[in-house]
C-alpha cells in the first residue's frame, strides 16, 4: 500500500523530467487504471491501450503538472475522458452493453444454477452480473471506491460530480447489491 | 500486483448508514467484503514490465521527433476543446438569435375601455389613444437592432391622433385596410372594425398626409388642408374637403377633450359609449332598427348625459343597472324584453 504523500513526491519529482518517478507511478498506478478503464470499456486490450496512451500524455505535461493535486485523481480523470472517448468515436455503446448483458447470462438465474453449489468463482461471476445491473455512474463510483482506492473526494474529482452525490451512488450501489445476495445466497450476508 | 482490498467502508458511507441498525449495518459491511472476490480476474492484458517497456520505446520515439509527437499526445484534448467551443458558439448564436426575435417584437400598446392614453414614440411623435385601442411598433423605430428603419411605421387598431415631430424619415401608420404617410404633422386616425363600423378615417389637423389602401390599387390621396378627412372603406377611397364640414376637425378630435360625437344608429352609439365610459349598455330590441342619431358635445360630458339626451329626443327611458345601464322604449312593459320587476328594481333572469 502506498500513501499519497510519496505519489506527490513521485509527482514533484516528475515534474522535473524524473524518468525513474514517472516508472514508480505507472507501476503503482497502471494495473488499477487499466481494470478501472476496462470496466468502462469492456476490452482488455482497448484499456491497455488507453492506458499507455494516458501515460505517453502525462509524461507530455509533467512540466505543467500541479503537485498539489492529487495525481491519482487527475490521471484516472484524464482515462476515464479518454474511455468515454473511445466508446463515442467507436460507436461502441451497443457493444459495450452486449458485453454486459454477457456477464448476465439468463440461465444464471435459473432455480437450477440457484441450487448451484456456492463457490468463490461462482460468487465472482454473479458479483459482476449483478455490478453489471447497476446505472453506469453507481457501478463507476462504487468501483471506484471499493477496488482504486480514492476517496470520495477524489472521485468526485474524476467523475466531475459532487462528493455528496459520490456517496448516493454508493449507497445505493451497496443496497442494491445486497438485495440481490440475499434473495441469492441469503447466508453469505446472514449468519 | 498491489492489494487495493479495502476491507473497510469509506467514512462517508459509515456515516451514512451510522444510524441504522446494527442488523443493516452489518450487511452492507459484508456486501463491501464479499465485492473482494472479484479480485481474482485480471484482464486479460500485458504485465506491467510488458507494458513499461513498450511505453518507455514509445517515450524514446517522442523524444526523437518532439514537435509531431507532442502534436499527436495533445490531439485528444484540443479535439475536445474545439467541439465544446463549436457547443458554445452554437449556444451563442441560438441566444443571439432568440435575444433578437426578442427584440423584434413589435412594442404594443393597449388601452383599455374607459381610458384614453398618450404614448410618447421613440422619436418623440406622440399619439394619443381613444378608448379601447392599440397601437404597436418596431422598438426605437428599428428592425433590426442597430439598423435604424427608413420609415417610422406604427400600426393601429382603433383611434388615436399624433403630433409627429419631423426628423427626415416619413411616418407611416398602417391600419386594417389604409396606410397614412408623412412626414411631420398631427392628424387623427380612426380605424374601428365592428359591427357597426368597417373603415379608417383620417382627419388633418396640419401638415400633410398622403392615405393610400394597399390592398387596391387605386392612387393615393393626399390630405393637405386643415379638418380634410379621407375615409378608406370596403368600396372606394374618399376625401371630404374641409369646407364641406367647417366643423369636422373639432368634433373628429372632440375625443381628446372628453367630448363625444356621433351620427350613427342607437345601437352603434352605445357601443362607442360602452368603449369610451367602460360600461355595458343592454338596448331593448324593440329599439333595433331605428335611425341614426346625431350627438355631439364640444368637451367634458358623461355617460349619462348621453344617453340621457338620446332617450330626451329618441323617446326612450334608460336605468341604471349594475355596471353599466339599460334603455328601453317609453311604451315598453318590461315584461318580454327579458327582465322582470322585482322590489327593488331591475334584475336579470
Amino acid at each position: 500500500m502506498h500513501s499519497s504523500e510519496t505519489l506527490e513526491d513521485l509527482c514533484r519529482r516528475l515534474k522535473t523530467s524524473d524518468r525513474q518517478a514517472f516508472e514508480k507511478l505507472f507501476r503503482l498506478l497502471r494495473e488499477g487504471l487499466v481494470r478501472y478503464v476496462q470496466s468502462m470499456v469492456g476490452y482488455d486490450t482497448v484499456a491497455h491501450d488507453l492506458v499507455q496512451d494516458v501515460f505517453v500524455y502525462l509524461w507530455g505535461l509533467r512540466e505543467s503538472l500541479d503537485p498539489a493535486q492529487p495525481i491519482k485523481a487527475y490521471l484516472y480523470r484524464i482515462a476515464r475522458n479518454r474511455a468515454y472517448r473511445f466508446l463515442r468515436d467507436e460507436r461502441t455503446h451497443a457493444e459495450k452493453h452486449a458485453w454486459i448483458k454477457q456477464q448476465a447470462p439468463d440461465g444464471l438465474f435459473d432455480t437450477e444454477a440457484m441450487a448451484a453449489q456456492f463457490d468463490a468463482d461462482v460468487l465472482a461471476q454473479r458479483l459482476r452480473a449483478w455490478i453489471g445491473e447497476l446505472p453506469e455512474r453507481q457501478r463507476e463510483a462504487l468501483l471506484l471506491s471499493r477496488f482504486h482506492a480514492l476517496s470520495h473526494r477524489e472521485i468526485a474529482d474524476v467523475m466531475g460530480i459532487s462528493p455528496r452525490t459520490v456517496n448516493n451512488h454508493i449507497m445505493r450501489a451497496l443496497e442494491h447489491l445486497q438485495g440481490r445476495i440475499q434473495s441469492f445466497e441469503p447466508t453469505l450476508i446472514e449468519r | 500486483m498491489k492489494e487495493e482490498n479495502h476491507l473497510s467502508l469509506p467514512p462517508e458511507v459509515r456515516e451514512k448508514i451510522e444510524r441504522k441498525p446494527a442488523e443493516a449495518r452489518r450487511k452492507i459491511e459484508q456486501v463491501w467484503s464479499l465485492l473482494g472476490y472479484l479480485r481474482r480476474d485480471a484482464p486479460n492484458v500485458p504485465d506491467t514490465d510488458t507494458a513499461w517497456a513498450d511505453l518507455a520505446e514509445r517515450l524514446e520515439t517522442a523524444a526523437a521527433t518532439p514537435a509531431r509527437a507532442r502534436s499527436s499526445v495533445d490531439r485528444g484534448p484540443i479535439r475536445r476543446n474545439r467541439r465544446s467551443m463549436t457547443i458554445g458558439a452554437a449556444a451563442l448564436l441560438i441566444a443571439m438569435i432568440l435575444s433578437v426575435w426578442v427584440w423584434r417584437q413589435p412594442v404594443s400598446v393597449v388601452v383599455p375601455a374607459g381610458v384614453q392614453q398618450t404614448v410618447v414614440l421613440p422619436d418623440g411623435s406622440t399619439a394619443h389613444l381613444n378608448s379601447m385601442s392599440r397601437l404597436a411598433y418596431h422598438r426605437s423605430f428599428q428592425g433590426w437592432p442597430l439598423v435604424p428603419d427608413a420609415r417610422r411605421r406604427v400600426s393601429l387598431d382603433g383611434e388615436a391622433f399624433f403630433e409627429i415631430v419631423h426628423d427626415g424619415r416619413p411616418f407611416v401608420v398602417e391600419t386594417f385596410n389604409a396606410r397614412v404617410e408623412v412626414l411631420g404633422t398631427a392628424f387623427n386616425v380612426r380605424a374601428r372594425q365592428g359591427r357597426w363600423e368597417g373603415e379608417t378615417q383620417v382627419t388633418l389637423e396640419s401638415g400633410k398626409v398622403q392615405v393610400s389602401a394597399p390592398e387596391r390599387a387605386e392612387k393615393p390621396m393626399v390630405l393637405s388642408e386643415a379638418g380634410q378627412t379621407a375615409r378608406v372603406g370596403d368600396r372606394a377611397l374618399t376625401v371630404t374637403p374641409a369646407r364641406q364640414h367647417p366643423q369636422t376637425l373639432e368634433k373628429v378630435l372632440s375625443w381628446r377633450k372628453q367630448g363625444f360625437v356621433a351620427n350613427q344608429s342607437l345601437e352603434a352609439i352605445m357601443d362607442e359609449v360602452e368603449r369610451r365610459y367602460a360600461l355595458s349598455i343592454t338596448v331593448d330590441e324593440k329599439m333595433a332598427g331605428m335611425d341614426s342619431v346625431n350627438v355631439y358635445y364640444p368637451r367634458g360630458t358623461t355617460a349619462e348625459q348621453i344617453i340621457h339626451d338620446i332617450c330626451l329626443s329618441q323617446g326612450c327611458q334608460y336605468r341604471s343597472v349594475s355596471g353599466g345601464f339599460f334603455v328601453f322604449p317609453v311604451d315598453s312593459t318590461l315584461q318580454g324584453s327579458g327582465f322582470r320587476i322585482s322590489g327593488s328594481g331591475l334584475e336579470q333572469p
